[in-house]
């Protein structure tokens, strides 16, 4: 597929314009909530698609129409695509918003939708599957002349070949296998004299892990950052970027914590990683929202990633310092409407932050930590946004991503971003499962987090090494030493006046669920 | 009251009684002047004034805070506050707190019950009944949310009781092993 090809797909769309009235939401949690409530400002009726686990979640009580599609497992429901185009033509549904995950970056789907005649809110299946495969995409990238990590993928046939590549290229370098991934037959360089005998250790792991022991030569960045732009493109041809936002606090490459704008991003280099942006999603024609990802490293020099062809999770740190609705720029996108004003010459106001609450315990290897959410309150005041896909009483269950919600930090600048997270962690209550909120709690005690200094591997580093633990400061326990007495108290006292079955063993929090019951408080 | 607390290291006597306003506690050395009241969804908030010895208010800052009070089983609760860690506190009356040390109860010696922090299924079993086990020695695989945890064992000792079978679902705090 060529880029010309793409680029008149996308003009020949150009002169389409409907109004979407109905849209089909193909996706669960928080973002199936974020795409309902941007559907309801915009006046356009939202339907969803819920699992058996799901049919009592917070988007099928939030939208206008709510359909079953099948059991809890992923595959026999949301990630049903012909059941789920069927459904959305027999409900006369003019779009299907994926979401993210799922069947958002399924060319096959994305192509589906289109033969159906129902709108997929995304870019076109042929931009997913080009941008999909990491290869392409790279040559792509290089065609277009956006900056891509140097190295070859060609395999190195000897020595002498790659010390002439990783001269070319300049220390540190990293040896990667061919055929590899996950990190095995991976080798660091950082000088000519360790060459030897690093190549020969890669090619026999890589002829060890994969049955093939061809290895290539990249250029090694050191503790880069991640940063990515968000970018929007119409079906006129018009492609934009709103910025950048800064993903580097990461744990084994799942994004924890981001920010927007990046502590380091100055304006120049704004506009640089923007024009590449453009310069890449150009070279597809890319339409709708979409992310392009880069390494930063110290120097200020930036590479490509990969393209994220949908909503991003983090996306809304961007809507708060642009203030523009990416769910509605997507509809009026997918409407085949041109771009607005306000999309063009975007410079960030203020400072964003995104926690990503997960039912995992930081401090018991992130194990996931499914169950009922007994309680919860969600901080509220100025600078606070919640997007949430769950409720006091919901059930997590273990079929599911464990990401429960987002806490959305706005203030003026960092410093006072900071000060609202803070405030905002001390108000969060939930109980009955386990978050990783004590960890955000104790990076702001960290001094690099609070000053920026962020780089891809810090978060793991951290945790590594024991830290990231929260300082007994402001620890109440002689409070709660009380507490639990005035409790055994009040419990002792109660099972005087009537005396509960004495059973087996009780399961800690059904045990204190029932005791709340019996308090009569909440959910009799 | 007379109570015995323990939280992590510590361990106190604690006198609790009934008054007027709410409670009067002695815990250690200390005294308070405590108001609770039940506020939204079943929580407490807890207001502690420091007393002088004599029982005379105390010029000292008084606490506040809004708690959960979650109750394990057993005396052993769990205290929710603004803070980012939940408390485990034990509270016995001393009669049962003599017992329990007799038994070795919640010390480090003796048996260790270890109970499922979630539900799940368990998928192995890494360990027999009487093997010799290590502190941290992944003891079962128990699968939850499409990923298989390892339980390790909290102490070293013989696997006394193994409490599941493989293939069984568990839930929440479900006993899982004993290590003696």
């Amino acid at each position: 597929m060529t880029s010309s090809k793409l680029a008149s797909d996308a003009a020949s769309a150009a002169d389409q314009t409907i109004a979407i009235k109905k849209v089909l939401i193909a996706n669960r949690g928080e973002i199936a909530v974020r795409i309902l409530r941007g559907l309801k400002d915009l006046g356009i009726r939202g339907a969803v698609v819920y699992s058996d686990a799901d049919r009592q979640s917070l988007p099928v009580l939030l939208a206008d129409e709510a359909y079953g599609i099948g059991p809890a497992p992923s595959r026999d429901s949301y990630l049903r695509g012909d059941a789920i185009i069927q459904l959305a033509r027999e409900i006369g549904a003019d779009a299907i918003h994926p979401g993210y995950g799922f069947l958002a970056e399924n060319a096959h789907f994305a192509q589906a939708c289109q033969d159906a005649g129902v709108i997929f809110i995304g870019p076109s299946p042929e931009a997913i599957a080009v941008l999909g495969s990491k290869v392409e995409s790279r040559r792509l990238m290089m065609d277009a002349g956006v900056p891509v990590v140097p190295g070859g993928r060609d395999p190195l046939p000897d020595l002498e070949a790659a010390q002439r590549a990783a001269t070319e290229i300049g220390y540190p370098i990293m040896l990667k296998a061919a055929a590899g991934g996950g990190g095995k037959g991976m080798r660091e360089v950082s000088s000519p004299e360790d060459l030897a005998s690093a190549f020969r250790a890669a090619r026999s792991e890589a002829l060890a892990s994969f049955g093939d022991d061809a290895v290539y030569v990249e250029k090694f960045i050191v503790d880069p950052r991640h940063i990515e732009i968000q970018i929007l493109g119409d079906h006129q041809g018009n492609i934009v970027s709103l910025g950048e936002r800064e993903c580097s606090l990461q744990r084994r490459h799942q994004k924890v914590v981001e920010e927007a704008p990046s502590p380091v991003v100055d304006s120049d280099l704004r506009r640089r990683l923007g024009e590449a942006a453009v310069q890449a999603a150009r070279a597809v024609g890319y339409t709708n929202a979409g992310t392009v990802e880069f390494l930063l490293d110290k120097s200020g020099d930036f590479y490509f990633l990969e393209v994220n062809t949908r909503l991003q999770v983090e996306h809304p740190i961007t809507e708060l310092v642009t203030g523009i609705d990416l769910v509605a720029a997507q509809l009026a996108i997918a409407e085949g409407k041109p771009l607005g004003q306000e999309c063009f010459g975007v410079e960030p106001r203020g400072h964003a932050f995104e926690l990503r609450l997960y039912a995992e315990d930081p401090y018991k290897g992130f194990a996931p930590s499914p169950g009922r959410i007994q309680r919860l309150r969600w901080p509220e005041g100025p600078g606070i946004r919640t997007d949430a896909g769950v409720y006091e009483g919901s059930e997590v269950s273990i079929y599911y991503d464990p990401m429960l919600a987002k806490l959305i930090i706005y203030g003026a600048n960092r410093k006072q971003a900071l000060a609202r997270m803070g405030r905002a962690l001390q108000e969060l209550r939930i109980e009955g499962i386990r978050t990783t909120t004590p960890l955000y709690i104790a990076l702001l005690e960290d001094d690099d987090f609070c000053q920026g200094r962020l780089d891809i591997g810090m978060l793991d580093r951290k945790l590594a090494a024991g830290e990231l633990r929260p300082s007994d400061e402001g620890r109440q326990e002689d409070l709660a030493l009380i507490a639990a007495s005035i409790a055994h108290l009040q419990e002792t006292e109660r099972q005087a006046a009537n005396p509960l079955p004495s059973g087996s063993h009780r399961s800690g929090w059904r045990q204190s669920a029932r005791l709340a019951s019996l308090r009569s408080t909440r959910w009799s | 009251m007379e109570l015995v607390v323990t939280h992590g290291e510590r361990q106190e006597t604690l006198q609790l009684r009934q008054t007027a306003y709410g409670y009067e506690v002695e815990l250690g050395e200390r005294r308070y002047a405590v108001d609770a009241k039940e506020v939204e969804g079943g929580q407490h908030s807890l207001i502690l004034r420091p007393l002088e010895a004599n029982g005379e208010s105390s010029q000292a800052v008084a606490q506040q805070a809004q708690v959960s009070v979650h109750s394990l089983g057993g005396g052993q609760f769990e205290v929710v506050d603004d803070s980012p860690l939940p408390y485990r506190c034990q509270v016995a009356d001393p009669l049962t707190h003599l017992a329990q040390e007799s038994r070795g109860g919640s010390g480090s010696s003796g048996r260790r019950q270890v109970t499922a922090y979630m539900p799940g299924r368990v998928v192995t079993l890494l360990v027999s009944e009487g093997d010799q086990v290590e502190e941290g020695q992944g003891i079962l695989v128990l699968e939850a949310m499409k990923m298989e945890n390892e339980i390790p064992a909290e102490s070293s000792g013989v696997v006394s009781r193994l409490l599941v079978e493989c293939g069984q679902a568990v839930d929440n705090g479900d006993p899982l092993f004993e290590v003696e």
